[in-house]
């Protein structure tokens, strides 16, 4: 039973929701596309309001994985964490490992430990680069470099990662709205090639010696790392299964994560659209007869995010003055399309986010929650309700072609 | 600059920048971006080691700068000279301090308080609006001032 304490509407151009405890139920939705059952490479998925929603966010998927010191049996299991395939890699708040555990230090060649400033669209993620096995269902990542997010033996920001973000130091679980991010996208390292070679570098990765944080290149292999890609086996990507949600939303809701694409007899492509992306990760959406590239599906971002209200027409809220605002609901169409020609039509609806962010509403998942992004579309977790997505990483081979695609 | 502070006086972040600017304006070169003058530019050029374009219509012009992490910027400079928009895309968000100039502090400001949730963010004031986002290895973002553009100009050719 559901047991929400309080909701509050913070300000007139900030809102959260703070959902406290009780297990969720799943409120209004509807059958469709069908969800994987277990299995040694399914985990399950809890979407909206639930305890693997820490901070209660609106629109987050979330699920678990265990952390171990490498080649040990000791663990510690991490839950909380979002779904995001706007990301690759495994970031865990500091703050959510149990007292005591440690895993091993990534140094450079002078002993120096590496350290990692991460942007996100909302924000960044600074911290060391540890050396982990994760282990998930059935699988496991063998000494899997990921990311401990707001490690107090590292605080001191550098001013070129700061100077950079597109939001605050996500160091807290209110701040991240989550324990940690399970980052399962496109790409296989969360930088690339970019990062490891002086030219041009993006400045992700930090050589921290005592006398302070200096930007160096990271190797492909040391970089923060797809965890999936370093499965023995279903290794090629992963599917996001997630029931619908009826309109006006609900309070939670049960899915899956499925790794592996036509490897096993659960993860089958079957009449899915292929859909190409370019080497930014990016297909094309097309809106009222433009073309708007740039566009990508993201369980990470926590609503539509699309164009602006002049080329939409959707006004904007007075108070949750950031979203859109239509007075009835509006039903859009849209088309995405992949570099190789295939595309898809979209139906999607457009709520009164006013109407809709109170303090009165339960409902954790809403699903025509709308908001501009100026060029394109970010086909946030609504995108998602009701549809099975695969994603195929990069250079990975799959009965569908090689990766990177996103196909649904 | 002067006329992106002669026009202030709502914002703390320029007030508090109208004490302090008169004194640097002199002593150093232009390093102010939105909202400061066409030769600032230059400054950002060299910061993103980038290599410059420019095209230029009745309007205003654009100065599009390659920078070496592959993300491109383009300033948008005003008849009289006054960057008064610049947009983004590409792998890697460029260091807003350096574009953003004088509106940095206040794009800051803005930002701390976020929503409890994740996605694009979006600074709408009346003197300064910023809309950003995407996702890894991917993203663009656009940052104006609505009091500064010139007429006819729509927020939409901002890109």
């Amino acid at each position: 039973m559901p047991r929400w304490l309080f909701c509050v509407l913070l300000g007139a151009t900030t809102w959260t929701l703070l959902g406290c405890g009780g297990s969720g139920s799943s409120g209004g939705t509807t059958g469709g596309n069908v969800i994987a059952g277990p299995g040694p490479n399914v985990v399950s998925v809890a979407a909206g309001g639930s305890t693997q929603n820490p901070a209660g966010i609106v629109n987050g998927s979330f699920t678990s994985v265990s952390i171990c010191s490498p080649g040990t049996s000791t663990c510690a299991t991490i839950s909380g964490l979002l779904v995001d395939t706007g990301s690759t890699g495994l970031r865990v708040l500091s703050s959510v490992l149990p007292g005591g555990f440690t895993l091993p230090q990534q140094t450079d060649s002078g002993g120096n430990p590496i350290v990692e400033c991460l942007q996100f669209g909302d924000g960044f993620t600074w911290g060391p680069v540890k050396t982990a096995d994760m282990k998930v269902s059935g699988e496991q990542a063998s000494s899997l470099p990921i990311q401990i997010v707001g490690d107090p033996n590292f605080t001191v920001v550098p001013a070129s990662c700061s100077s950079a973000a597109l939001g605050p130091n996500e160091n807290t679980v209110a701040l991240l709205g989550a324990n940690g991010i399970l980052g399962v996208g496109n790409f296989l390292q969360d930088c690339g090639a970019a990062c490891t070679v002086s030219a041009g570098n993006p400045g992700l990765y930090f050589s921290c010696p005592a006398s302070g944080c200096v930007v160096t290149t990271e190797s492909l292999s040391a970089q923060v790392s797809h965890p999936v890609a370093k499965f023995a086996t279903d290794n090629n990507g992963v599917i996001v299964e997630l029931p619908a949600v009826a309109p006006g939303g609900a309070i939670s809701t049960n899915g899956a994560l499925v790794f592996g694409i036509g490897t096993q007899s659960n993860n089958m492509l079957g009449s899915a659209t292929i859909l190409t992306l370019d080497a930014n990760g990016n297909f094309a959406t097309m809106f009222k007869n433009s073309s708007f590239p740039g566009s990508f599906v993201d369980t990470g971002s926590n609503g539509l995010f699309f164009l602006t209200t002049a080329i939409t027409g959707l006004p904007m809220c007075p108070t949750n003055t950031s979203f859109y605002c239509p007075t009835s609901v509006q039903n859009l169409t849209a088309t995405n399309i992949g570099t190789n020609g295939h595309s898809t039509p979209i139906t999607f609806s457009v709520a009164n986010a006013d109407s809709q962010l109170t303090a009165s509403n339960p409902n954790f998942l809403l699903p025509e929650l709308s908001a501009p992004f100026p060029t394109s579309f970010d086909w946030g977790l609504p995108f998602f309700f009701g549809r099975n997505v695969f994603v195929a990483i990069e250079g990975q081979s799959t009965p569908g072609g090689t990766g990177p695609y996103t196909a649904y | 600059m002067w006329e992106a502070l002669l026009r202030a006086g709502v914002f703390f972040a320029r007030c508090r920048l109208r004490l302090i600017m008169p004194l640097l304006a002199f002593a150093l070169p232009a390093v102010a971006e939105l909202g400061g003058n066409v030769s600032s530019i230059q400054a950002d050029q060299e910061h993103m080691k980038g290599t410059r374009r420019v095209t230029t219509n009745a309007a205003y012009s654009v100065h599009e700068i390659q920078a070496a992490t592959g993300t491109t910027v383009r300033e948008f400079v005003s008849p009289s000279g006054t960057v008064f928009a610049v947009a983004w895309q590409g792998p890697a968000t460029p260091d807003l301090q350096q574009l953003l100039g004088a509106y940095f502090g206040q794009f800051t400001q803005a930002i701390q308080t976020k929503r409890a949730g994740r996605g694009p963010v979006s600074v709408r004031q009346e003197g300064l609006v910023v809309e950003a986002g995407g996702h890894m290895r991917s993203f663009s973002g656009r940052a104006y001032l609505p009091q500064m553009m010139p007429q006819g100009v729509s927020s939409e050719a901002i890109k």
